[in-house]
């Protein structure tokens, strides 16, 4: 045991102390960064030697530095992350849908097509009045306008679909070409025995990030390679990252990989924008559809049996030109003179039995057993549940992915408290080891004194 | 637990964001009055919504039908009551004509007479709202008018039309009196149809009627069964000496009975169930009545009535002309008047019950007005006060977190070492 050993014990723990005061300081500047998990500094005693028949301490030594994380609360928000983008991006799609409607509100069809039946209601108490003509073609071109909107309205929104789904399947490849890159990175160090810190909090927040588009399955390997699939076809390892396109057959919008096999989504962003693109708004552009032909075949099969008051009288005329892909067309002969409208049934101009027909039509079950409006208003009442319950799930999956958060954060977040704390202590025991090589000085001038 | 700081950054914008949305929510409630401002707000109650708002909508237009028909309804009454006492100042001239005194010009009473007519064919051409009151459902011309020799006055139009209003959801309601109803010439054919006879089966009825001076016609009806449940109608008028009065024979019309319960149900594709007969080089003009021939199992002979005595204007032209002529209305002819005078006080009855049943509905429609009003209050209104309330509540949570987050979030170990 010499004095030369004080110096070497001493000088070793201000190194010590130093590198834990740089890794206190990097947690600090990254306390308000949410993708970072805190470094601990892991310090151990140096090996001790042995002199004069005893066991004489070395001192201190950095055995590694290591970040908090907890695996657990990771999977976990990653099985709850498509949960929640999937609800939040169907949320604010089906918000979209259920503005082009904009029911309930008087410019909505509802009111527009109980409008239209009215009027003709109103013309068959008399007939021949030109103003109440004017009325029946005036609601009727109002209806035609809101379906025209509604029904492009939905279109844009589909195609808006198609074009936002190509932007994120471009991201998810970038993503994935990232988490390959950094499967590399990552095993240079690894198989050196080396943590690196940084690297696998980037790739952590990356796989988060793949996490919200789809339902993704991911696996590590002995030297921490992330693997991963998307919908059960491979998406990226160590060597490869695949590449994702977006593909529309017959309507349906599909994932699928270079190697043209298709990603089986059932959850996630990606999820949410293929299911209302191929199934949802389909869907409500076909029940109207249906509403609209059989309301334009009706009105017109009823009015063609209506005699109008033109001199000489026509009969056998279509109200409608046509309905199709939500383009409602007037008969332009009728636009063009309102005595073409047809409501008498036996040729007197003072005769509106064939209106009173046409108005009776909007209570009559026309599609399996609904009326018109039924059916209509049952399908923005259906298309207001899955909003609202997109909703209901978009708060209760906010929840679990806020006390998730909470979690993580309460583990591997930084404590600025913790790390002024711990810094004092660092700073307390490096100043102490400091005195301690004066202290080892201050003997070895006392010494050469003596000598001297 | 340990506390770091993001978490407490993260829960206070998580919850704050929670108090934000419920906050909005509550302003855009009270803003617009309305519960319901998006379907997802509650999607039964938009199904619910929408539906009443059309009831409402339904109902105010057969409010509106009922106003109008009110006012279609008090015109006639009106128009009724002109004629009226049209009639009656006739009847009082008549008696002061056949009153020996007055006897020496009876000229003075045909103008009377003359006059009261003239204001009865206005009454009967009047018009309300742009439909002839008396014409039927046809107004395509005036529905009466004066022969072109001004000696008599023909029918124009067919005026026996219906024309009846929806007034609620499930009920009609008959407005006019119709031209025929108040001033007749309807020859009415009964009888049953042998339906079990074999096509071709050929069935003849005939009738007497008369043109406007009184003379007498004969109306021969030939029915031609063409095939199940359908008849072609042939008809011809021929005069006293047998003669035919169309130069050439009328057209054929076609019968459709309703194969079920047998009554008729359109005449050439019509369905209105009587025909106009008009020759007006004989100043003949009636209508052939045909809504009670029917088709059955036990056939009854087809006979046709002719009831041409309530036609007051050709009754009143005859006075007239025979008193311009020095005779005095004979007895058959004052009966004929006075018997148009009770048919009137008939018809005006029957008007004014139209009426009663219309302010009655009137009624009964703005209860159920006020009936879906309150159910649709129910399902979008919002409780102000609730909700003022509740908004209230919201803001104080906010500004508590608001005030807490301020204190508490930025203090750190930091602030307390002191250099």
């Amino acid at each position: 045991m010499s004095l030369g050993s004080i110096f070497d014990i001493s000088t070793r723990s201000l190194g010590v102390y130093q590198s834990a005061l740089e890794v206190a300081s990097n947690n600090i500047a990254n306390s308000a960064n949410p993708d970072y998990s805190r470094q601990q500094v892991n310090l151990t005693t140096e090996t001790p030697n042995v002199a004069g028949g005893f066991v004489w301490g070395a001192g201190i030594k950095i055995e590694d530095i290591t970040r908090v994380r907890d695996s657990f609360t990771d999977n976990q928000i990653r099985s709850n992350n498509p949960k929640n983008s999937e609800s939040s991006n169907r949320s604010e799609l089906m918000g979209q849908i259920e503005d082009s409607f904009s029911e309930p509100s008087d410019s909505g069809i509802s009111t527009l097509m109980n409008n239209f039946f009215n009027s003709w209601q109103q013309l068959a108490v008399t007939p021949n009045s030109t103003a109440l003509r004017q009325n029946v073609l005036s609601s009727a071109e109002s209806l035609s306008n809101q379906v025209s909107s509604v029904y492009s309205s939905l279109t844009q929104t589909r195609s808006d679909i198609m074009t936002d789904l190509k932007t994120k399947v471009g991201t998810l490849n970038d993503d994935l070409k990232q988490v390959q890159q950094l499967n590399a990175q990552i095993f240079q160090f690894t198989s050196a025995g080396q943590s690196p810190n940084d690297l696998l909090d980037q790739r952590d927040k990356v796989i988060d990030d793949l996490s919200k588009m789809g339902n993704i399955t991911v696996s590590y390997d002995n030297n921490n390679s992330a693997t991963i699939s998307i919908g059960g076809v491979f998406a990226c390892d160590k060597e490869n990252a695949n590449q994702f396109s977006v593909s529309d057959n017959n309507g349906q919008a599909t994932i699928v990989s270079k190697n043209n096999v298709s990603a089986v989504l059932n959850s996630g962003d990606l999820f949410a924008d293929t299911d209302i693109y191929s199934n949802e708004i389909p869907n409500d552009l076909a029940t109207l559809d249906q509403v609209f032909s059989t309301f334009t075949s009706q009105v017109n099969a009823v009015h063609q049996s209506g005699t109008n008051i033109e001199n000489p009288s026509g009969t056998n005329i279509n109200f409608f030109d046509s309905y199709n892909n939500g383009v409602l067309k007037i008969n332009p002969a009728i636009v063009a003179d309102t005595n073409k409208i047809a409501v008498s049934s036996d040729g007197t101009s003072g005769n509106g039995d064939i209106a009173a027909k046409i108005a009776d039509l909007s209570s009559q079950p026309l599609i399996n057993g609904q009326t018109l409006q039924d059916t209509y208003s049952s399908l923005v009442s259906q298309i207001g549940t899955k909003k609202q319950s997109a909703d209901q799930s978009v708060t209760a999956t906010s929840l679990i992915q806020q006390q998730l958060a909470t979690q993580k954060s309460s583990y591997s977040g930084v404590s600025v408290d913790e790390e002024m704390s711990n810094i004092l202590m660092y700073q307390r025991s490096y100043e102490a080891s400091a005195k301690l090589v004066q202290v080892a000085n201050e003997c070895l001038q006392t010494l050469l004194t003596t000598v001297t | 637990m340990r506390i770091s700081d993001a978490m407490m950054s993260s829960g206070f914008l998580y919850n704050l964001n929670i108090t934000r949305t419920n906050e909005d929510k509550l302003r855009e409630e009270i803003s617009t009055g309305s519960k319901i401002n998006t379907p997802s707000d509650d999607p039964a109650g938009t199904a619910k919504l929408l539906n009443l708002n059309n009831q409402i909508a339904q109902t105010n237009v057969y409010a509106q039908n009922v106003q109008d028909s009110l006012s279609f309804n008090q015109e006639t009454n009106t128009e009724m009551e002109n004629i009226q006492s049209e009639v009656v100042n006739v009847m009082s001239s008549m008696t002061s004509a056949q009153n020996a005194t007055v006897n020496g010009n009876l000229n003075t009473f045909a103008d009377q007479i003359d006059s009261s007519l003239n204001l009865i064919l206005d009454s009967a051409n009047s018009q309300s709202n742009g439909k002839y009151i008396f014409g039927g459902t046809d107004f395509s011309n005036k529905p009466y008018a004066l022969s072109s020799d001004s000696k008599s006055v023909l029918t124009q139009v067919n005026n026996s039309g219906v024309q009846s209003v929806r007034v609620s959801s499930n009920s009609v309601q008959k407005i006019n009196i119709t031209g025929t109803e108040l001033f007749g010439t309807i020859v009415k054919q009964t009888g049953t149809f042998d339906s079990a006879a074999s096509n071709g089966t050929v069935t003849n009825s005939s009738s007497k009627v008369y043109d406007n001076a009184g003379n007498a016609y004969d109306l021969n009806l030939t029915y031609t069964k063409t095939a199940t449940d359908t008849y072609s109608l042939n008809y011809d008028i021929k005069d006293s000496t047998g003669a035919s009065v169309f130069s050439t024979p009328p057209a054929a019309s076609t019968l459709k009975f309703d194969p079920t319960n047998k009554q008729l149900v359109s005449i050439d594709n019509s369905s209105n169930t009587s025909l106009n007969i008009k020759s007006p080089t004989n100043n003949i003009n009636f209508n052939l009545d045909l809504s009670s021939v029917q088709e059955g199992t036990t056939p009854q002979a087809l006979t046709a009535t002719a009831n041409q005595t309530t036609d007051i204007f050709n009754t009143l032209v005859a006075i007239r002309d025979e008193l311009r002529s020095g005779t005095l209305p004979t007895d058959a002819q004052v009966q004929a008047v006075s018997d148009f005078n009770s048919h009137i006080l008939d018809k005006l009855a029957a008007a004014g019950n139209t009426s009663d049943q219309l302010s009655s509905t009137n009624d009964l429609l703005t209860a159920h007005t006020a009936v879906l009003t309150g159910m649709e209050s129910q399902v979008q209104s919002v409780d102000v006060a609730q909700a003022v309330i509740d908004l209230q509540n919201q803001d104080n949570v906010l500004q508590q977190s608001l005030k807490v987050a301020a204190t508490i979030l930025p203090k750190t170990l930091m602030d307390y070492i002191t250099t």
